[in-house]
């Protein structure tokens, strides 16, 4: 891999408040979507405004490509205007007194007036919202003024998107439509973007990489689906619920209700959520998987995967066991039924999943 | 009617002037009250406010001593010009920006404080300088105050009186103010020229206050953020 686009790595102590580390990489290849994920007060948004230049580290530096944006020893601290992020406010903070057309072209100022016309018909276009430029902030809906923010951030063309929190300002029904749709522009964006969220299934819409942070710090990073199934300790297990989080993609809706996808070569029926297709993220949580050995009754679950015991972990009073049928799959059984069963790495087992316990999340089109 | 032209002109000349020097060095004042995070901004905040407490004859007491042909600034003046600064237009000006100060920058801070910071860093992020961010972004949104301000000191600068005698005295057409000619007609028993003269700054006063609140209740309502 290339040198990373985007490396982070500061402190920050807030008076009284909490410390801040971090160290993060942004990769340099093509359209990743880091995820910075973790719960209120964990110090994400502060990190998001050190990249930016809005807040100052205590220590550290921030590189982004050749350039070094921010260097404590060096004394070097670029103003927010030379770094040219685009950062998305949590409450998209448009400018109220300008029509949406001169919000989208505010960041194009020293580009000659033709060229900036052209630019913000461009946008506008990309976005979907012709229609909305001579009115003002405050005439437009939550989902069109996330456009209109995203339009004015990515008009001027930045190295790299910063989108702190860009579902929260929405309510709920909004915010799933405007999720696919977001998660659809970032991918055709192809611009290498960091994203707050506290959110999990944000996390798993939007992102392409995580970064899991708790107690100002970061604790791991890695593919969505590394860090969902296989997280680096109890801290982060915690903050992404215990869940096997796999790639899936639909390729059958065998009868009303019911929808199969397949992970590599490995079917699995879920609940039809409606409204999803192509490339999917298929979620199970450690506690609705069954082990059973032996010969196979009859069993009301539709999802039976064998596969052989790779690792055995305990957790307080129970035990995650991880399957290897294809794909890794992590159980949380008791430690008394991992006695009787007779578990040991290496075993053959099969696990059952029922139908509904498998949550498919949408990740726009491939 | 026996109203003094002259006094009226040398009052509203005065009070114009005021506003356009407050409007240079209080933006600048109220930038820094509204945004530094400096521990020692309540001093200045304090200096600022001084004007609304102390009585006009200390303010000009201090203004004479400051500026008078003995002290470092009016000899400078004196050598520049061949003119003294106490009893002239120029000294009067800056008595009155003085004394009118946080009439100014105390709506202008106000009015800058309150403006979304947000709205400034995303100004930033995009590549503006501060500068450029402050007249696109900083005051339009912040007009309202601003508007107050400038309507507060000229209004203020029509009706000041104490510091006027100090520091200009009574010199017709060009320190002799509106208040110096209602108060010497009064003493020369002239009651007619003194009322109407009153009743002319009552009226302009009036008039002014009364447009602008009425301005920034219709036009800006709608720019408050919901």
């Amino acid at each position: 891999m290339d040198a990373p686009l985007i490396l982070v790595q500061v402190e920050r102590t807030f008076p009284g408040g909490p410390r801040i580390e971090c160290e993060l990489e942004l990769p340099s290849d093509g359209a990743s979507v880091t995820v910075l994920f973790g719960p209120s007060g964990a110090g994400k948004t502060t990190i998001l405004r050190c990249v930016a230049g809005l807040e100052r580290p205590d220590r550290g530096t921030v590189r982004c490509g050749d350039e070094t944006w921010f260097d404590s020893e060096r004394g070097i601290d670029l103003p927010p205007q030379r770094r040219r992020t685009g950062l998305l406010f949590q409450d998209y903070a448009l400018f109220p007194h300008l029509t949406v057309a001169a919000n989208v072209g505010y960041g194009l100022g020293d580009r000659p007036e033709a060229e900036r016309r052209q630019r913000v018909a461009d946008t506008l276009a990309m976005l979907r919202i012709e229609g909305l430029a001579p009115r003002r902030p405050l005439q437009l809906s939550g989902g069109e003024r996330q456009r209109v923010a995203l339009g004015r951030a990515l008009a001027p063309q930045p190295r790299v998107l910063l989108l702190d929190e860009p579902l929260s300002a929405l309510d709920a029904p909004t915010r799933e439509a405007v999720r696919t749709d977001l998660r659809r522009l970032l991918a055709s964006l192809a611009r290498p973007t960091l994203l707050v969220t506290h959110d999990r299934i944000e996390a798993l819409a939007l992102g392409d990489r995580i970064a899991v942070m708790s107690g100002g710090r970061v604790r791991q990073v890695g593919p969505i689906e590394d860090v969902f199934s296989r997280p680096a300790d109890l801290e982060v297990a915690r903050a992404v619920g215990v869940e096997t989080v796999l790639n899936a993609h639909v390729v059958d809706r065998p009868s009303e209700g019911l929808i199969t996808v397949q992970i590599g070569a490995v079917p699995l029926t879920a609940v039809d959520p409606g409204h999803i297709d192509g490339q999917v993220l298929a979620c199970i949580r450690a506690e609705d998987v069954v082990l059973e050995r032996g010969p196979i009754g009859q069993v009301s679950a539709r999802n039976r995967l064998s596969g052989t015991v790779s690792s055995i972990t305990p957790e307080g009073p129970l035990v995650r066991v991880r399957l290897d049928c294809g794909f890794a799959i992590s159980a949380l059984v008791t430690r008394q039924a991992c006695r009787e069963l007779g578990i040991a790495e290496g075993e053959v087992l099969t696990a059952f999943v029922k139908t509904p316990s498998v949550h498919l999340i949408a990740r726009g089109s491939a | 009617m026996n109203l003094d032209w002259q006094a009226v002109r040398v009052s509203i000349v005065l009070a114009a002037s005021t506003t356009i020097v407050l409007l240079l060095i209080g933006l600048p004042i109220a930038y820094w009250i509204a945004f530094t995070r400096r521990r020692w901004k309540f001093l200045v905040e304090a200096i600022v406010a001084l004007p609304l407490v102390l009585p006009p004859t200390v303010l000009g007491f201090y203004v004479l001593v400051a500026l008078g042909p003995r002290s470092p600034i009016g000899r400078w003046y004196e050598d520049w010009t061949g003119r003294t600064i106490p009893f002239s237009f120029q000294g009067l000006l800056v008595a009155s920006v003085l004394y009118s100060l946080p009439f100014a920058v105390q709506p202008f801070a106000a009015a800058l404080a309150s403006v979304d910071r947000r709205l400034v860093e995303a100004s930033w992020c995009l590549g503006v300088s501060r500068a450029r961010t402050f007249v696109r972004v900083l005051a339009p949104l912040a007009l309202p105050g601003i508007v107050t301000g400038m309507v507060l000191s000229f209004a203020h600068t029509l009706g000041e009186f104490g510091v006027v005698l100090m520091v200009g005295g009574n010199l017709p057409g060009v320190t002799r103010t509106v208040s110096i000619a209602i108060y010497d007609d009064v003493q020369a028993l002239d009651y007619a020229a003194a009322g109407a003269t009153s009743l002319f700054l009552l009226i302009v006063s009036f008039a002014v206050l009364a447009t602008t609140y009425a301005l920034q209740r219709k036009v800006w309502a709608p720019w408050t953020r919901p």
